[in-house]
């Protein structure tokens, strides 16, 4: 039992790891849900949103950038991520999970 | 008051009878007018309704979009309202919140009526809070109840005054008649009363007469007038009963049934030898009960009369009296079973060739009842009667 646990707290601090290490370096908390909001307000449901998130993260362009230009003309443009997509999948799942918009609603 | 309902049992029968036909026919009239009315309105009322769910999903889109925009500084306070209850939904119809319980089946339509409540679906775009769809549920019963509240108000008002004015043109239609009838009515009360005092002067000197030394041929002359004014005075006693003493309050005092039986059949003795008619009797003595004399001579008096009336010639009437109950029996004409079925029939004759009115057993069946007395009659035709008064 106790290996168990064991087992599963690593597998869930790994699995955080990949969005916490490879994210939170450059973003912040208001990042993250200013992004989720665009995001929703563009695409609406977990899948698109989703789907959409990685595009970008694979291939980011200024065109499929949901931000405007004067914000990446602020914040510089993100370099193509170096994560394969397994691991990107995953960083994605966590960050739906803790900022889609549902988790703001009362 | 204009509608009250007349005294009279046929009058107002009739007027009732005309009101229940006249008000029956109006009011079906009346529903189906108003079911016709009531469906082409009901789409109305619907189409009106939507607009305002329509106004209302507007606004809520409007508060999406302010919630969107501030969900960055605060938490989203979905809004809420008494009246509906609403939900929103993402592009892929997943649930993102909602204010009602039930589930809810998307449709292509603009509205479903899905258990007791309509849903009305708006496609929304851009997607605030992540709403590609929003759904408001309202009771069915909210939308047509303040409706049907009116339609029922209204015509039960219609109805209303149909009742009210259908008593009032009964009651014109009806007048000449009722007033024919009261005049009758009274004309026979008028009558009856009339016949009291030569009545009594004939019956008295009657018996004067008997007592007196007559020959045999003015004895049995003296004889036929007494049996015609017995038999009078039995139609008048039905008749003034009939007419004014049955609407008097009950005197019932505790009387001496043996005796008044006897008392009764001595008052029928002249009229049972008309018809050469004996009486055999089996008397208990010191049977009581608790009447009103006048009634319970009515009764008495019919029962013998009609016994004597429907026997043979040369025959018996058989009366017994017990502590419980009173027994007449006569050999003669008797009665079918159908004939039977209709004996407390008020004017109904069996024997158009007998006299009388037919209100004996009308007379008798009011007084039981009264009473709590029950009455048993066996009768075969062609062979006589017997009834049994038990108490």
């Amino acid at each position: 039992m106790v290996k168990i646990w064991i087992l599963l707290i690593v597998y869930i601090g790994a699995y955080a790891n990949v969005f916490e290490t490879n994210c939170s370096k450059c973003h912040t908390q208001y990042e993250y849900k200013l992004f989720m909001s665009k995001y929703t307000l563009k695409y609406s449901s977990k899948n698109k949103i989703k789907q959409a998130i990685f595009d970008f993260l694979k291939a980011p362009t200024s065109h499929q950038s949901i931000m405007p230009y004067e914000f990446i003309k602020h914040s510089g443009f993100k370099n193509k991520t170096i994560l394969d997509d397994k691991n990107l999948h995953k960083a994605i799942d966590i960050y739906y999970d803790k900022y889609n918009l549902k988790n703001f609603i009362r | 008051m204009w509608f009250k309902l007349p005294k009279n049992k046929s009058i107002r029968k009739t007027i009732l009878n005309v009101v229940a036909v006249y008000l029956t026919t109006t009011i079906l009239l009346l529903l189906t007018i108003t079911i016709y009315y009531t469906q082409n309105q009901k789409n109305q009322i619907f189409h009106i309704y939507q607009k305002q769910i329509d106004l209302q999903a507007d606004f809520l889109v409007e508060q999406f979009e302010l919630l969107h925009d501030n969900i960055l500084k605060e938490d989203a306070f979905y809004p809420r309202f008494n009246n509906i209850q609403s939900g929103i939904y993402d592009l892929d119809k997943q649930l993102i919140f909602k204010t009602f319980t039930q589930k809810v089946k998307f449709s292509h339509n603009k509205y479903i009526l899905q258990d007791k409540f309509y849903y009305f679906f708006y496609k929304l775009e851009p997607y605030y809070l992540g709403a590609a769809y929003l759904v408001i549920q309202v009771p069915k019963s909210m939308i047509f109840n303040q409706y049907y509240t009116k339609i029922i108000l209204i015509v039960l008002l219609i109805i209303l005054l149909l009742v009210l004015t259908s008593f009032f043109i009964a009651k014109i239609l009806i007048k000449p008649l009722s007033d024919n009838l009261i005049e009758l009515d009274k004309f026979i009360k008028d009558t009856t009363h009339e016949l009291n005092t030569p009545l009594s002067t004939i019956l008295t000197n009657i018996e004067m007469l008997e007592s007196s030394d007559l020959d045999q041929s003015y004895r049995t002359k003296i004889n036929r007038v007494k049996l015609g004014a017995i038999s009078i005075s039995k139609i008048y006693e039905d008749l003034s009963f009939l007419l004014l003493y049955n609407k008097q309050k009950s005197n019932s005092i505790k009387l001496d049934l043996s005796s008044i039986v006897y008392d009764r059949i001595e008052y029928f003795t002249t009229l049972a030898s008309s018809k050469n008619i004996t009486f055999d009797t089996d008397i208990e003595d010191n049977v009581s009960i608790t009447m009103d004399k006048v009634k319970l001579e009515r009764v008495l008096d019919n029962l013998l009369s009609n016994s004597i009336k429907y026997s043979e010639l040369n025959s018996i009437v058989y009366i017994k009296l017990t502590q419980t109950y009173f027994m007449i029996e006569d050999y003669g004409s008797g009665m079918t079973a159908d004939e039977l079925k209709d004996i407390f029939t008020r004017y109904k004759r069996f024997h158009k060739n007998i006299g009388g009115f037919g209100i004996g057993y009308s007379i008798i069946a009011s007084i039981l009842q009264e009473y709590n007395i029950s009455i048993d009659i066996q009768s075969q035709k062609n062979v006589g009667t017997k009834v049994y008064l038990k108490w």
